[in-house]
């Protein structure tokens, strides 16, 4: 058994040393001739293309860059590495190939940085496949529109703004409001649904990626998640292809005719990376002093976030971009690009936050440019009746204050908002599944829940979930029936009505 | 106005080219004490390495240097002089070196490329080559 394990090492070495064939062939080099703040200016190398990967000949070691700048009488490039290798006059080759990153199955519930290098200690990944971290985006004749639902499991945002498999839905709001919660919570919602998930930190806390990390282990996500981390203390030329290297990752499943999902967290933070290395590389600054192609840097990432027809294989990249804005300051440079390239946004407002709106969506400024076609026929039922409650209760709440003096009806109606407003609240890491979604909107709408006290809501809510888990059977069929027929309304509102008949609390 | 290391540069090659090799030992005597005057003899190095780069732009001079692990026999010496002459235009600006750490093979470089033919280099090959997963 040892000899025949030992002959078949000795043949497989065999057989790689036969294949092996050294290539010699004339490569452009140059010498550096400034380095400094994670920058290099190399001379020579006159045949050097954009983005294309170069060699730094340390005396220690190699450390590797990317060339950005292509100028009269040399190149500037950004250092993926340490630069303080790198000294003046050091030789650098031009490896003439596009910056690739690794890429394969073997990524899934990893934490990577930006090169496809572990950070979690969990060993070497297996290098299967090289894809380039730039790349155009598929056309339109290779795509289709948005019909399949991605569920976050937020019951705001399923319901109102939903989002579909290849679509790019803008997180946006101040910092510390629960941009990355919902994030997070989408993550994981995703267990068992055919959903690959990339998380990109970009200029995050370390201590906080580890959490959320722990958090995706605790909770099974990390089954389906790969994280690509470029943190705080990393060079800003980390920061700047973290995002790429994330949805070239997705990109393989793409290819495979897989569904993805990347999060790329947060991009004003990528934006000021840029900003950093272009301002270096004396590049003109223009407003906010960020450079003139700001706009393209964003938009061919999340152009790359698509649905692809079946002769294509049919896979998609869904994108959720994350914003961060000064003080509700939406009218921003960043903001804007960022809102104009994006197929919708989810808007955060501090005052929802603070009044114990959690998640904070502010239903009236968000909005999803793919609507109901992403959405269940049940839920899009549903739904579409209690988008039009929730905008009436906004403009009666701010009309009521100021009289008393009010119709039946529209008291019912203020009621029912209120009640609705409750129904939005829920709490982090806790993803609520579309079935449960569509029977807590479906007692909402049909006047279930008005003999509910509005403080009492939460509890009803829990007490409904609970109550439906018992007899699966109703929640299964609303989740399997494309339509919320006659039967199936029947058989919800019996549930109901039974689950209330268990409750002291109602009048 | 702050002149540039390229201006500089561009000066200097401009009032030497086509001079006497005596007048152009004068014009560099000049040249260092003006950078001394203005205080710019920091960005000799910089001048230098502009400088290179008009008398090759110009096809005057072509810089060659090559490493060996031994010293060059004469007959590879004239292949690798053919192969330039074919190849680049100037006069050749030959620098030879012997450097041991090759192990065998020679590493060229001329203008600004490089074709290392070293048992170094393709050691290096092997070793990643086999080290793939």
């Amino acid at each position: 058994m040892a000899n025949s394990t030992k002959d078949f090492i000795i043949e497989q070495l065999k057989e790689r040393i036969d294949k092996f064939s050294p290539e010699k062939k004339e490569q452009s080099f140059g010498k550096v001739i400034e380095v400094g703040d994670g920058i290099a200016k190399v001379s020579g190398i006159s045949e050097a293309m954009m983005s294309e990967m170069l060699e730094f000949k340390t005396k220690t070691e190699s450390v590797y860059g990317v060339v950005l700048n292509l100028e009269e009488d040399g190149v500037g490039a950004i250092v993926l590495g340490d630069s303080s290798l790198i000294s003046e006059g050091d030789e650098v080759l031009c490896l003439n190939r596009i910056l690739e990153v690794p890429v394969g199955e073997d990524l899934i519930g990893r934490v990577v940085d930006p090169l496809g290098k572990a950070l979690d200690n969990q060993g070497d990944i297996a290098q299967e496949k090289f894809y380039p971290i730039e790349k155009i985006a598929p056309g339109v004749i290779n795509r289709e529109s948005v019909k399949e639902p991605v569920q976050t499991g937020i019951k705001a945002i399923d319901a109102i703004i939903p989002i579909g498999r290849g679509q790019r839905e803008l997180i946006i709001g101040d910092r510390q409001i629960g941009k990355t919660a919902i994030a997070i919570d989408t993550i994981i919602n995703q267990k068992g649904k055919n959903l690959k998930c990339v998380y990109v930190a970009i200029g995050q806390k370390e201590s906080k990626i580890a959490g959320i990390v722990s958090k995706l282990k605790e909770s099974g996500a990390m089954e389906y998640t790969t994280v690509v981390l470029a943190g705080a203390s990393d060079p800003a030329s980390m920061l700047y292809i973290a995002p790429y290297t994330g949805c070239a990752i997705a990109e393989y499943f793409l290819d495979k005719g897989e569904d993805v999902l990347v999060i790329y967290d947060d991009l004003s933070k990528h934006a000021a990376s840029y900003r950093e290395i272009s301002l270096l590389l004396r590049r003109p600054p223009g407003r906010e002093a960020y450079p003139g192609d700001v706009f393209y840097l964003h938009s061919r990432l999340l152009e790359r976030a698509c649905k692809l027809n079946k002769d294509h294989g049919g896979g998609s990249i869904t994108a959720l971009p994350i914003i961060e804005t000064q003080a509700g300051d939406v009218s921003a440079y960043i903001p804007t690009n960022v809102i104009s390239i994006t197929d919708g946004q989810i808007y955060l407002e501090p005052d929802l936050f603070y009044q114990g709106n959690r998640p904070a969506v502010n239903a009236g400024l968000s909005v999803s440019r793919v609507g109901s076609s992403a959405q269940i026929k049940a839920m899009k039922k549903v739904a579409g009746k209690m988008r039009l409650e929730a905008a009436q209760y906004r403009e009666l709440a701010a009309f009521a204050q100021f009289g008393s003096d009010l119709d039946e009806e529209t008291k019912k109606k203020l009621e029912r908002g209120k009640r609705l407003y409750e129904i939005f609240k829920q709490e982090q890491y806790n993803p609520i599944s579309v079935s449960k979604q569509v029977l807590i909107f479906y007692a909402l709408i049909n006047g279930f829940c008005d003999d509910v006290p509005v403080d009492k809501i939460s509890q009803f809510e829990a007490g409904l979930f609970d109550f439906a888990d018992l007899d699966k059977k109703t929640l299964e069929q609303i989740e399997n029936k494309a339509e919320l027929d006659e039967e199936m309304e029947k058989a919800i509102s019996h549930l109901i009505n039974e689950y209330k008949a268990t409750l002291d609390y109602l009048s | 106005m702050k002149i540039t290391a390229k201006k500089y540069a561009q000066a200097l090659f401009l009032s030497v080219k086509d001079k006497e090799k005596k007048e152009v030992s004068e014009i560099i005597d000049n040249f260092v004490k003006l950078l001394a005057e203005h205080h710019q003899l920091a960005l000799s190095r910089k001048i230098l390495y502009f400088l290179e780069g008009f008398f090759q732009k110009e096809g005057l001079v072509c810089p060659v240097s090559i490493e060996s692990a031994h010293r060059l026999t004469k007959e590879s010496k004239n292949e690798i002089m053919k192969f330039l002459e074919k190849n680049t235009s100037g006069e050749i600006e030959w620098q030879e070196k012997v450097n041991s750490k090759l192990l065998g093979g020679f590493v060229l470089r001329y203008q600004d490329k490089i074709y290392d033919a070293s048992l170094k280099n393709r050691l290096d090959q092997f070793n990643k080559e086999i080290n793939k997963k």
